[in-house]
């Protein structure tokens, strides 16, 4: 447990790096966003600008070096690679619910100053969110959490096999589903899909499958970590 | 250092049978050794002798292809009790995003369980490191610096350095020596450190172990390494005399021959043998530094394998060895 830890405040060593930058540039965004819709005049309609998106790629980006550029100097402080692995899903799990927690604030927020006194929809994103604020916190948790995991496979599967091993994840990353798409379709499953996903409940939707999938792509990574050389 | 092993304390590092492959370069074949002792120990080689790839398997960084590797008793790979017990410093370390040195040392802090915050202080100060610098800033010596600081203050009981004083001066790195020696009196734990520049350190050497083209070639104390070749110097006529009996009459191998007009000079192996001269001959027997052995030892395509060498003993088939030198084949 300590080693978890420790590997955890090896991720927080740098603040700057950890806190400042990503909510250093959604800060910017932001700003930017409310500063040039303030600008544009109210013409009456709800704007939704996709800013937050930074967000969610700087912490892909985090979650990638944390394993690319990290788990070296790691192993060479004798963290085990299971240590060194858990204790970076605890950071980043712990990083995904506090920020979700942020959001649901600045999105209640949000709603509450009628977009900032610009009608900005930049935290309230349709379809990734909605419900109470604890319903919001928890799909933003779970989405910021299904980056992470994304960053964090990809980056183990980089130090474990290199480009190619990127590369071949990546076309795999968008041929599996497409091929899924059309094997479906071919079957003529995509209209009952389709009901079956509208059937779903907003929260199973918004919550459970990305955290399902972040789980997969967490085990993906770590099949890569446990035998890789430092 | 090949007495029996005390299963109450496990020797420190404890290697037998490493063989390991890079695709189709086999880097490693049979490594087998063991140190027992607290102390300084080197492991000599030249450049892809595989001594990095064997400091990675020893610090568990890196899986054998096969062998058995036991670092106080158990195997270092993913076990957390072990790993608590080593420090590898190796050469070209990569540092996280944004780390600057003061981060380093309060990372190294976090892990190292004997840790002394107070000595890396002091020894980042001697080394002229700013605390606040970003690691990517450093220069290579610098960065050589930060690695020698971590080994040092961690206090690993077994620390691992490979090659850590690249791009140092000559003033850091006897400092290096220096603190090495000191620490490890005060401190005693087991180092094993691996070099190019022999002769600087040879004289803190307590064991050596040679590799050459991914084997073992040689394992000794440094004392007796000390005694291990001489050079003949003289008369090229004389020398040879000397050398023809010291070769028909033990266990000697000639490493390499010089000769400039009619003068000799000839570097024997003999195993700790004092070479015996006729009375008044005008042949001049030295000692052969340790790098220079090592240079003779590894200068061949093909050195052949050593046997162990007892802890105060010879080769035990130095005499049955081929040793190709530049000057040609020998014996």
């Amino acid at each position: 447990m300590n080693r978890l830890l420790a590997v955890a405040r090896l991720h927080l060593m740098v603040p700057a790096r950890a806190f400042g930058l990503p909510w250093g540039i959604v800060t910017l965004a932001w700003a930017l966003s409310v500063a040039l819709f303030a600008s544009f005049g109210d013409n009456g309609d709800v704007v939704i600008v996709g800013g937050l998106f930074s967000l969610y790629v700087i912490l892909f980006l985090s979650a990638e070096q944390a394993v690319t550029r990290t788990l070296s100097f790691a192993l060479a402080l004798g963290a085990t690679r299971r240590a060194f692995y858990l204790g970076t899903c605890g950071f980043l799990a712990a990083q995904a619910l506090a920020a979700g927690a942020v959001l649901a604030v600045l999105r209640a927020v949000e709603r509450g100053t009628g977009g900032w006194g610009t009608r900005l929809s930049f935290f309230d994103v349709p379809y990734l969110v909605g419900g109470n604020p604890v319903q919001a916190a928890a799909a933003y948790a779970a989405s910021l959490a299904l980056v992470c995991a994304a960053g964090l496979a990809a980056g183990s599967v980089t130090r474990r096999w290199g480009t190619v091993g990127t590369s071949v994840l990546s076309a795999a990353a968008i041929v599996v589903p497409g091929v899924a798409v059309w094997w479906i379709s071919a079957a003529g499953g995509l209209a009952p899909l389709g009901n079956w996903l509208a059937g779903q409940p907003a929260f199973a939707l918004r919550t459970l499958w990305p955290l399902g999938f972040a789980t997969v792509l967490a085990a993906i990574g770590w099949t890569a970590v446990r035998r890789t050389p430092a | 250092m090949n007495g029996p092993s005390d299963p109450a304390r496990p020797s420190p590092l404890d290697v037998e049978g490493v063989t390991h492959r890079f695709g189709g370069v086999l880097a490693l074949d049979g490594v087998a050794f063991r140190l027992d002792e607290p102390g300084i120990h080197g492991l000599l080689g030249r450049n892809g002798a595989g001594k990095t790839t064997l400091l990675q398997i020893l610090a568990g960084q890196l899986r054998p292809g096969a062998g058995r590797v036991e670092i106080f008793g158990h195997d270092p790979f993913e076990r957390a009790g072990t790993q608590a017990q080593l420090c590898l410093v190796r050469e070209g370390q990569r540092y996280p995003d944004g780390f600057r040195v003061h981060h380093v040392l309060r990372a190294a802090a976090l892990f190292f369980p004997h840790w002394d915050a107070g000595y890396a202080a002091r020894l980042a100060a001697d080394f002229e490191l700013p605390p606040r610098r970003a690691v990517t800033k450093l220069s290579r010596g610098m960065l050589s610096a930060v690695g020698v600081v971590v080994g040092l203050a961690s206090r690993a009981p077994l620390t691992l350095f490979d090659e850590p004083y690249l791009g140092l001066d000559a003033v850091a790195r006897q400092h290096f020596y220096d603190q090495l020696l000191a620490d490890v009196a005060a401190h005693p734990r087991t180092i094993l450190l691996s070099t190019h520049l022999i002769d600087e350190i040879a004289d803190l050497l307590q064991h050596v172990v040679v590799i050459d083209h991914g084997r073992v070639i040689l394992r000794a104390d440094a004392d007796d390494l000390r005694r291990e070749a001489v050079a003949l110097t003289g008369p090229a006529d004389d020398v040879e005399a000397v050398v023809g009996n010291l070769l028909g009459t033990g266990p000697g191998t000639a490493l390499a021959r010089e000769r400039l007009g009619g003068v000799a000079r000839v570097t024997v192996r003999v195993g700790g043998t004092a070479p015996v001269l006729p009375p008044g001959s005008a042949v001049r027997v030295e000692p052969v530094s340790l790098q220079r052995l090592v240079v003779h030892l590894t200068s061949s395509p093909a050195a052949p394998r050593d046997g162990a060498t007892a802890a105060g003993g010879a080769p035990a088939d130095a005499d049955a060895g081929t040793t190709t030198t530049p000057q040609g084949a020998l014996r």
